[in-house]
Order: structure tokens, then sequence, then C-alpha cells
């Protein structure tokens, strides 16, 4: 952009100094010249400053456009949407389940029942197990003792102090759930 | 620092968008549903712009579409003489509704039971879409095809613009006309904004105000071009028009200034709304594409995001590559 201006000023000085050239002596050949080549493209010259000139008022006022996270998504191509996954579906939609008769829709709530019971009384152990020295029975009928500390959320690792094994006591140490069989405490 | 205006371009269609229409605003945000000459109509996510789903059934162009207020069900209609309604949330189609020509607009009732259609053949139809085997109450009087029909004053009446130049205020029980204005042109888009009694009308160059109880004319602005579409913000602040020439113009409704002018769409812009919540508008254009812009430019709001002149130099390049906001539905 910055080039061809600079070319446009180049041109419209070269047509001004034939201006007056052709002025001082008349030369039909000249001023067919001027008339055909250079007066057009001082036209165009000004209509592109023109045009312009609404830019370079923007490029004064800086201004900076709006930052987006991302773009819109689009369509997927072999779907025609309405994800099943969405919140939106679940919560709206009827349940696809087959609805079940009465009779056994009350064995259902009363397993449910007994299920929640059994989950409580699990985590309630958990809890008073914390702090106690704990009898670790695991496979290939190890057995060791420790002084539970915690498990995680899904109850996949335990965290236990003062580990003792064969190889000495492990001040920290986190056990794999799935490797122990039973542990046993006293209450 | 001054900010420009970034709109959000909403890809998807293959052919001109008609109209759109937004839903109300739900649990799980607002919608968006286009109505194009593909066929099509598709269903997006109002304040993002992402794609939910597109509606499969019409064989013709759609030339009109519209949400209920809980987004829950959909209404389309199409140049296959049909008007048909679907479940917003499935995609499925509920109901197909023969008409004896082209249907051009479609409304739902506030309580989502009826449903309003208008079409080429000068009928107004009201459905009872817990009843939809039974025959639709008729409304005649047009001398010529529908353009747009919707329900107002409480769905007691019902308006109506049509190519004959004519409005009319029909009473939904007696089905006659209470009232008509006449225009020198053809009547180009109408929208009712409930709270306020307000009717936003385009004809030629100009965009019109009407109270909706008794069709007096509030006011009047004129644009430099052809407008086909214009909205009036929930807040009565201002409103956006769009036409011929390719612009969206921005005007404050109290001086009836020219505020902004944006550029973007490649064709000519065939419908302008606000959203329920008034932070952004969308665009459908004969380009084939929708695009969303912000009410207050510079504002974090959905895809947008405010970065402040410290940020912009170093986190430049994370801006745009920011990991996806949680998405709604």
């Amino acid at each position: 952009m910055e080039s061809s201006k600079e070319q446009h000023l180049f041109e419209t000085e070269t047509c001004l100094i034939i201006l007056n050239v052709a002025f001082d002596q008349y030369n039909a050949s000249l001023l067919n010249y001027f008339f055909f080549f250079f007066l057009p493209r001082l036209m165009t010259f000004i209509l592109e400053i023109k045009r312009s000139s609404g830019l370079r008022f923007r490029r004064v006022l800086n201004e900076t456009p709006v930052s987006v996270l991302r773009l819109p998504r689009g369509p997927e191509p072999n779907s025609r949407g309405f994800d099943p996954t969405s919140p939106r579906f679940i919560a709206l939609c009827p349940t696809t389940l087959p609805s079940s008769s009465s009779s056994s829709g009350s064995a259902d709530e009363e397993e449910q029942r007994l299920r929640a019971e059994l989950r409580e009384r699990f985590l309630r152990t958990l809890l008073l197990m914390t702090g106690k020295r704990v009898r670790f029975d695991m496979h290939e009928h190890v057995r060791v003792h420790a002084r539970f500390g915690a498990s995680d959320i899904d109850v996949l690792n335990l965290q236990v102090c003062d580990l003792e094994t064969p190889l000495g006591v492990q001040r920290e140490a986190l056990l794999r759930s799935q490797d122990v069989i039973a542990c046993s405490f006293e209450v | 620092m001054a900010m420009r205006q970034t709109p959000l371009t909403c890809s998807g269609h293959t052919r001109p968008v008609v109209d759109l229409a937004f839903s109300g605003i739900t649990p799980y945000g607002y919608f968006l549903i286009s109505a194009c000459k593909d066929g099509k109509p598709m269903l997006r996510q109002g304040d993002t712009g992402d794609w939910i789903g597109t509606f499969l059934g019409h064989k013709g162009a759609v030339w009109g579409a519209t949400l209920n207020k809980e987004a829950t069900k959909a209404a389309t209609a199409a140049a296959d003489f049909t008007a048909k309604v679907w479940d917003a949330v499935t995609g499925d189609e509920v109901l197909t509704l023969a008409h004896k020509h082209i249907v051009k607009s479609v409304n739902f009732t506030q309580d989502s039971n009826c449903l309003l259609t208008g079409g080429n053949d000068k009928v107004l139809r009201i459905y009872d879409l817990g009843k939809p085997e039974a025959e639709p109450q008729e409304i005649a009087g047009h001398t010529s095809a529908i353009k747009k029909a919707l329900w107002c004053n409480n769905d007691q009446q019902i308006l109506s613009a049509a190519d004959d130049k004519t409005i009319r205020l029909w009473d939904k029980n007696t089905k006659e006309a209470v009232k008509s204005l006449s225009f020198d042109a053809s009547v180009s888009s109408m929208e009712y904004i409930p709270d306020g009694e307000v009717l936003v009308i385009t004809y030629g160059r100009t965009i019109a105000f009407y109270k909706a109880h008794s069709l007096d004319l509030i006011k009047t602005v004129d644009a430099p071009a052809s407008i086909h579409s214009a909205s009036l913000h929930p807040d009565k602040d201002f409103f956006v028009a769009g036409g011929d020439d390719f612009k969206l113009y921005k005007y404050d409704y109290t001086t009836k200034e020219e505020m902004e002018s944006y550029k973007g769409h490649f064709g000519p812009i065939h419908c302008v709304r606000f959203s329920p919540d008034g932070e952004l508008y969308a665009s459908g254009s004969e380009d084939g594409t929708l695009r969303l812009w912000q009410t207050a430019v510079g504002k974090t709001y959905g895809l947008w995001k405010c970065v402040l002149p410290e940020e912009l130099s170093s986190e430049n390049s994370e801006v745009l590559y920011c990991p996806p906001a949680e998405i709604k539905a």
C-alpha cells in the first residue's frame, strides 16, 4: 500500500512536470500522453486517498478488535445433533428404561435401601479407623500392621503411617486397596 | 481504549438464512433457531452460537421458524406446503400440519398450546396442539400472501402483515379485524415486544414503532438503505436494523440517532433479533451465515473476552487457544 502511494506521488510529480513542458512547447503527442495516461492515474490516486482516509483514521484511533475464546462450533457432518449425553437432554427427556411393575419396583427399592445402609456403615468404619493401628491382610499371605491415615475418594488407595514391613518400618506409605483382602482393628 | 466489534460467525447453512428466533431464558441458557432456504433449520446455543442440532424433514425452503419460551418445542414453516412442530430437545418431528400453499410464518402462544400459521394462501390458521387432528380455526381477510403473523396482547389478539401492504389486528375469539394499518411499501418485517406492547415494523427505508393495542404510531426512523428487518432492545435503549447494503445499523431509540454501523456480512441482511437478555443480537443474511454481535462491545460474555492492555502483549496468543468454556447443553 505504502509503496504504491509513493509510486502514485512520483507519477503525479512527473505529470506536473510534463504539464509545465506542455505549456511551454505545445506538443500534440505530449498532451495526448497526459490525457490518456496520467489523468486517469491521477483520478484513481485521488479516489484511493478518499477511500482509504477512513482506514487511516481508524489506524490513528488505534482500535483493538475484541478477543474471542474460540469460534462457534459448526454442525457435525454425519449427525443431526441433539446430543443425548447433554445435561438438558437427560433432564428433559423421559427415561428410556423399561417401566417396572409395582412388585419388582418395591424389591428394587428395598435393595437400594440396603445398599445405602451398607455403604454408610463402610464409610463410618473408615472414619473410625483413622489414627488406629490396623492389621492389613493382603494377597500372597502378606500380613502387615500400620497406622491408618485416610483413603482417597474412590477408595483406590489407603494412606498409612509406620507400616511394618519385613524390610523395616516405612514412615509413610500408600497401600493399593485392590491388594487388601481384609483389615481389622481394635475399636 | 477503543474496541472494535468482533462478530461471531455461525456457519453451517448452505443457502440464505431468511428467519431467526430466540427462545426465552431457560435454566440451560437461551437458544436460537435459524430458518434457511436449504430446508434444514438449525438449533444453536444462543450465547455462543454453538450448533446443537438440525431439524431434518422438510422438503422445501424453510421460510419461518420459532421456538417456545422454554425451548422445548420448535415450529417451522416451509415451501413444501407444511408447517412442522418439533421436539427441540431430541430433534424429532412431532407434528406435520398440511396447508394449501407455501407457509411463511409460525408463532407459539405463551403457554405453547396453540400455533398460529400464515402463508401464501392468505388465511391465518390457529392449531390446538393438544388436539392436532382437529380442524384449525381460520381467519380470512387479507387479499394477498401473509408474510408474518404474531400473537399479541396476552395471546388474545393476532397481528398479521401481508403483501397487500397492510397490517391487521384481529381478535382471536371473534375472528374479526379490529384495526388496520396501510403503507405505501410492502412491510418487510414485524416484531412484537410484549413488555411495553411495542410493535417494530420495517418497510422501504423506514423503521416504524407502533403501540400494539391501538396501532398508534410512536415514531419512525429513516435509514440510509432499504431495511429488511429491525429489532428493539428489551430495555428499549436502542434498536438495530439491517438491509440491502449488507450493513447493520445501531440507533439510539430515544434520540433516533445512528450510533454505529457494522460491516461483516457478504449479502443483504434478512433478519435481525436481540437475545432475550439484550447482551447480543443475531443477524441472518443472504450469504448463508448467522453473525452474533455484542451490544456492549468489549464486554466479557459468551465467547467474547475482555482483555486488558497489559494482558494483550503477554497473553495475546493464549486468548485464542484457551480451553473451551463449559458447554451448557
